[in-house]
């Protein structure tokens, strides 16, 4: 009965229309805006909508852009090998122990999350800084003559950011890590190998699901920080979202603006498209 | 049928033409006050955050909102400078959110060039008689003159500076600090330091700019963020704002300001009324009497921003402090073209980028 089968089809789509029209209004809309402005120009403050790719262009021939496009790229890659490197034992920890010390950890590891960047940056400045905790501890053991330079730098801002995206690792890690059947390693150890060969040929393959996961959401959020390398990297750490800002706030340049913000856009969604499809070869295979 | 249109001709002595604009001028006044009288008894404001901003609340909305029996209701801006690009889709809207923006500069020339303000006839506002004729916009009055020069750690620094050149002295070697917010003022001070001007920004600018980078911590990008580089001792020396390093000092922190020898920059901010306000009459009468001289003397005496109202009077002291303390010491300031600056910024900045990452 075509009649039937069509009801509760159009039902479905109904339901859907209110979130279709929430995203509509909210994304496709400012994304068609953010397209249109791309290709308009910017004459000495006015913008003029058109047909120009002179924005793109500039993207890739000014010599500035393109390479602070590519320090944001590699930023976001070693804030996220270090949240990976840190994050993976946390988790496999979190596996193994009981389920009041694994709620703990989830809090600790969350608690950056709950409070404001503003507030959490200031506090690194308190510990980081040239007379904070650690420089004063060092030197008053008599570990370093001088204070050390932690922060106003890369460094400052790695340590600021793998703070608070280092739960982004950890929990989709323990997701993947909790679902592994016990039995496979068991049986993998009890055929003789010895604790490593578990972990690397049968623990580590299984938790790739999650690996990849955590690794694609962390190089995410960190290709958009903002906030910490400018404080935390004494503004010396120039990101897109950096170089986005001030186009649009100062140079009242939303052409320019928005040719950026298309640009990180794309590339982000590439990297996901991607990953999402390395995947999904990885779980057929 | 056709209709015949006969038009009469007069002709009108200059004697009349004289007075009837007299006249005209002085029914403005009253015209202002009865289109406040005809509004909607309430003001929008864009207003600044911090103590800033909770000094305008005190002595300059509340008092008049009281005396007026009118409601004011403010917008809290982030940092110093309104969402223009907010305030621009609102007014191509018609909507304008809110009646008076106080504006950096740079966002009045954009303001103008994109037709976003309402101008202010000099009869509207009474007050223009006592201002100088340097602060009166076509589009409002410029109020809270700052200083920009040397801020300087008097417990680190026993040798004072006296120019912005002295920021180059190895003495300073990661000890500096440098405005972020405000780069085009940095690179105009290296230019004063080196060229003996301003302008133009180049090459030269930014190889000077390079043999800096040694000296400095970071590049700070708020008044709170400098204040917290000088009070933990971060930084020892930094361009800075007159009225927050006489804040500073004031609350204990060992600083002193220098007026820097090659020039040192005065900065104000413009107070408009944007196309299609609601309530342009009362937002008139607001800049009317924040523009009069008690106004602008308890801000000259609580932030040490001078004012353009020239009845304004400082004690010794306080002379000291605002700096621009009488017309003569405003014109001996750096002239900052605000045109030339905001045509060049996309290219500055290009330059500024590259140097950060050289």
């Amino acid at each position: 009965m075509l009649g039937g089968e069509a009801a509760p089809a159009r039902a479905r789509w109904l339901l859907l229309a209110p979130t279709a029209l929430l995203y509509t209004v909210t994304f496709l809309v400012p994304l068609i805006l953010l397209l249109v402005f791309s290709v308009a120009t910017w004459d000495r403050g006015v913008i003029r909508l058109g047909f120009s790719l002179a924005n793109y262009r500039d993207f890739f021939a000014d010599g500035v852009t393109a390479a602070i496009f590519g320090r944001t790229v590699r930023l976001a890659a070693l804030i996220t090998g270090v949240c990976l490197v840190l994050g993976y034992p946390v988790a496999a920890f979190m596996r193994h122990c009981g389920p009041r010390m694994r709620l703990v950890l989830v809090v600790l590891v969350v608690s950056p999350l709950l409070t404001s960047v503003i507030v959490r940056n200031v506090a690194w400045l308190l510990i980081l800084g040239r007379t904070g905790l650690v420089n004063t501890g060092l030197q008053a053991m008599g570990v370093v003559d001088a204070p050390l330079k932690l922060m106003y730098n890369e460094l400052g801002v790695v340590i600021a950011v793998v703070h608070v995206y280092l739960s982004f690792m950890v929990l989709p890690i323990f997701g993947a890590l909790i679902s592994i059947e016990p039995a496979l390693e068991e049986s993998a150890a009890s055929l003789g190998a010895k604790s490593w060969q578990v972990f690397w040929n049968v623990t580590l393959p299984l938790s790739m699901p999650g690996v990849a996961a955590g690794c694609t959401l962390v190089f995410v959020l960190s290709m958009g920080v903002y906030l910490t390398p400018v404080i935390m990297g004494g503004n010396f750490v120039v990101t897109l979202p950096m170089v986005i800002s001030e186009v649009v706030r100062n140079q009242f340049n939303w052409a320019n603006g928005s040719a950026l913000a298309l640009v990180l856009l794309l590339f982000v969604t590439v990297l996901l498209s991607a990953s999402a499809r390395l995947q999904r070869r990885g779980s057929e295979s | 049928m056709t209709h015949t249109t006969r038009t009469k001709t007069t002709t009108i002595s200059r004697r009349r033409f004289l007075a009837g604009m007299g006249a005209a001028g002085l029914t403005t006044v009253p015209a202002v006050r009865r289109a406040a009288a005809q509004e909607e008894k309430r003001l929008i404001i864009y207003n600044f955050d911090g103590n800033l901003g909770k000094f305008y609340r005190d002595h300059w909305i509340d008092p008049f909102a009281a005396a007026n029996g009118i409601q004011i209701d403010t917008i809290t801006m982030t940092g110093s400078a309104p969402p223009m690009a907010k305030i621009k889709a609102l007014v191509d809207a018609g909507k304008p959110d809110a009646d008076v923006i106080p504006m950096q500069l740079s966002d009045y020339v954009f303001a103008t060039r994109n037709n976003m303000l309402q101008p202010i006839a000099r009869e509207e506002i009474p007050e223009y008689a006592n201002l100088y004729p340097q602060f009166i916009y076509p589009h409002g009055p410029g109020m809270v003159l700052w200083c920009y020069g040397l801020a300087y750690n008097t417990e680190k620094i026993k040798d004072p500076p006296t120019a912005w050149r002295d920021l180059w002295s190895p003495a300073y070697k990661g000890k500096a600090g440098l405005n972020e917010a405000l780069f085009e003022q940095a690179l105009q001070m290296t230019n004063l330091a080196f060229k003996g001007k301003p302008t133009p920004v180049d090459d030269e600018t930014f190889a000077h700019l390079k043999r800096l980078r040694p000296n400095l911590v970071s590049l700070w990008t708020t008044g709170a963020q400098a204040e917290q580089l000088l009070r933990t001792g971060e930084v020892w020396i930094t361009p800075l704002w007159n009225g927050r390093v006489f804040k500073l000092k004031d609350e204990g922190v060992p600083l002193e300001f220098v007026v820097p020898k090659e020039g040192f920059f005065v900065r104000h901010n413009p107070f408009c009324i944007p196309k299609g306000a609601q309530h342009p009459g009362w937002a008139k009468r607001w800049l009317n009497y924040v523009c009069n001289e008690e106004r602008q003397r308890i801000l000259a005496e609580k932030f040490y921003y001078a004012s353009s109202n020239r009845r304004v009077t400082y004690t010794p002291d306080v002379a000291k402090r605002v700096v621009v303390a009488s017309p003569d010491i405003v014109a001996r300031a750096v002239r900052e073209d605000f045109e030339v600056i905001l045509d060049n910024l996309p290219q500055w900045r290009k330059g500024w980028d590259a140097w950060k990452q050289s």
